[in-house]
């Protein structure tokens, strides 16, 4: 599945949710939405499934608008681990196989086992860890062709994270569906990430390949005027620049979000 | 409507109807009071019934996780509406196959365009940011009020949806209101 997010503004009132946000994305592909609070993320996300239709710009799924593109192939696990009072962890079950034509029993059954959930357990009573496997969890075996989770790694323990991380990967692969993570403070590791997008105040500061942006950018210890290279911004006592060249070294995921947020800040 | 859509749209309503009651299986209690006679209690439970459907989602801000799901606002509103519809007629039904109200043919379909009026005046207020509640009180208050002072044979209660001396009349008042609190409900919905 392909998502195109191309000049994408959406404004509440007076008020400014997004900016102007453009990037594509290609089947299979786990993409990170990276910012700090109010930086457009959740806005972003209930715009691309279309919960929120945009103010100005578009969004193409698999080359058509959003609205033509079924709800049942878009599964989302809602921000905050909001859950339904008094449902258990078997309602969700079998709502979530009325609603999802393609609700994969087995697959599910499977995590049940694999995590120990009981069934029977009110999902609104269960610790957060939990309650935010479960929703991520029970979102993939909808097997949507767009999947938009929020901190799905936030609150879970670092076993879960890397069981978390093999299922999200085989799951890209197998059925090249694609994955939107929201993340504040970037808990994912990695090597599950293909693409980013970084937000700030709504406006778009970068969106890149992983791999692309760490061939294009590097960290050095001065930012010097004579130097071939753009600066971006700080990282404590380095800078992060952007350049072809083979200076300094390489940055690491987390230095490109620190350089880019804390350059925009500047 | 092809099959495979009028599949998809049951479904959606049976999954719809399996969140309402275990969420808010309190509405089993309103439910017994839809078995009383045509009363201003009947009236009482309809409103109260009405505000705790989607107008309650609404103002709680609840809304979004029905919308994390594959249900649109548009399918939220039918749905929630639909149910309000099913639980009366079910009412009416049920005290008329008891025996409890021989005329249920005539409270059913004073409920019926009761309830469309007061679910659009409490989402109309609960989707202005408002309580579900208020607004329905006031606008009773109003109603009864008014249509006592005018008295029997004036035209306010012909077209008042609680006295409902010409129920067409009455009706076509409801379903504005319905098409004016869906319009509403949509515009304001979305910054929610």
């Amino acid at each position: 599945m392909s998502l195109i997010v191309e000049k994408v503004s959406k404004r509440f009132g007076e008020q400014v949710g997004l900016h102007d946000v453009s990037f594509i994305t290609g089947p299979g592909e786990i993409v990170v939405i990276l910012g700090p609070n109010g930086s457009g993320k959740t806005t972003l996300m209930r715009t691309v499934s279309g919960e929120l239709p945009p103010s100005a710009g578009y969004i193409r799924i698999d080359g058509g608008p959003v609205s033509r593109f079924r709800r049942s192939a878009v599964a989302s696990s809602g921000d905050q681990r909001s859950v339904f009072t008094g449902f258990t962890a078997r309602d969700y079950h079998r709502v979530w196989k009325l609603l999802y034509p393609r609700f994969d029993d087995t697959l599910f059954l499977r995590f049940a086992d694999q995590f120990a959930w009981d069934l029977s357990r009110r999902i609104d009573f269960a610790p957060m860890g939990m309650r935010s496997l479960f929703l991520t969890l029970g979102a993939l075996a909808c097997r949507p062709q767009l999947l938009l989770i929020d901190e799905p790694f936030q609150h879970i323990t670092p076993q879960e994270s890397d069981i978390l991380c093999d299922i999200l990967r085989s799951f890209t692969d197998e059925h090249r569906s694609t994955v939107l993570l929201a993340s504040t403070e970037l808990y994912e590791p990695e090597s599950l990430i293909d693409r980013f997008v970084i937000l700030k105040n709504g406006k778009l500061l970068y969106t890149a390949r992983l791999d692309e942006a760490r061939r294009t950018h590097r960290i050095v210890s001065g930012a010097g005027d004579e130097a071939n290279f753009l600066t971006i911004g700080p990282i404590i006592a380095e800078w992060l620049v952007f350049t072809e060249e083979d200076i300094g070294r390489p940055p690491t995921m987390r230095e490109l979000v620190i350089g880019y947020l804390n350059g925009a800040a500047d | 409507m092809n099959d495979g859509a009028l599949v998809r749209t049951l479904r959606a309503f049976e999954a719809f109807l399996q969140i309402e009651l275990t969420r808010k299986r309190a509405l089993g209690v309103i439910f017994l009071l839809f078995l009383l006679p045509r009363s201003g209690l009947l009236f009482l439970a309809v409103m109260f019934f009405a505000a705790s459907l989607l107008p309650k989602d609404v103002q709680s801000r609840r809304i979004g996780m029905y919308l994390s799901l594959p249900f649109t606002r548009t399918g939220i509103f039918l749905c929630s509406y639909g149910f309000g519809l099913l639980a009366i007629l079910l009412g009416a039904l049920i005290s008329g196959t008891l025996a409890v109200d021989a005329d249920w043919p005539v409270k059913l379909v004073a409920m019926l365009i009761f309830f469309t009026a007061y679910f659009s005046i409490s989402l109309i207020g609960a989707a202005s940011g408002r309580d579900t509640l208020t607004l329905p009180v006031m606008a009773l208050f109003v109603e009864t009020t008014a249509g006592a002072a005018l008295g029997a044979g004036h035209p306010f209660r012909a077209f008042s949806v609680f006295y409902q001396e010409e129920p067409l009349y009455a009706g076509l008042v409801a379903l504005l209101l319905l098409g004016a609190a869906y319009g509403h409900y949509l515009i304001t919905g979305r910054r929610l």
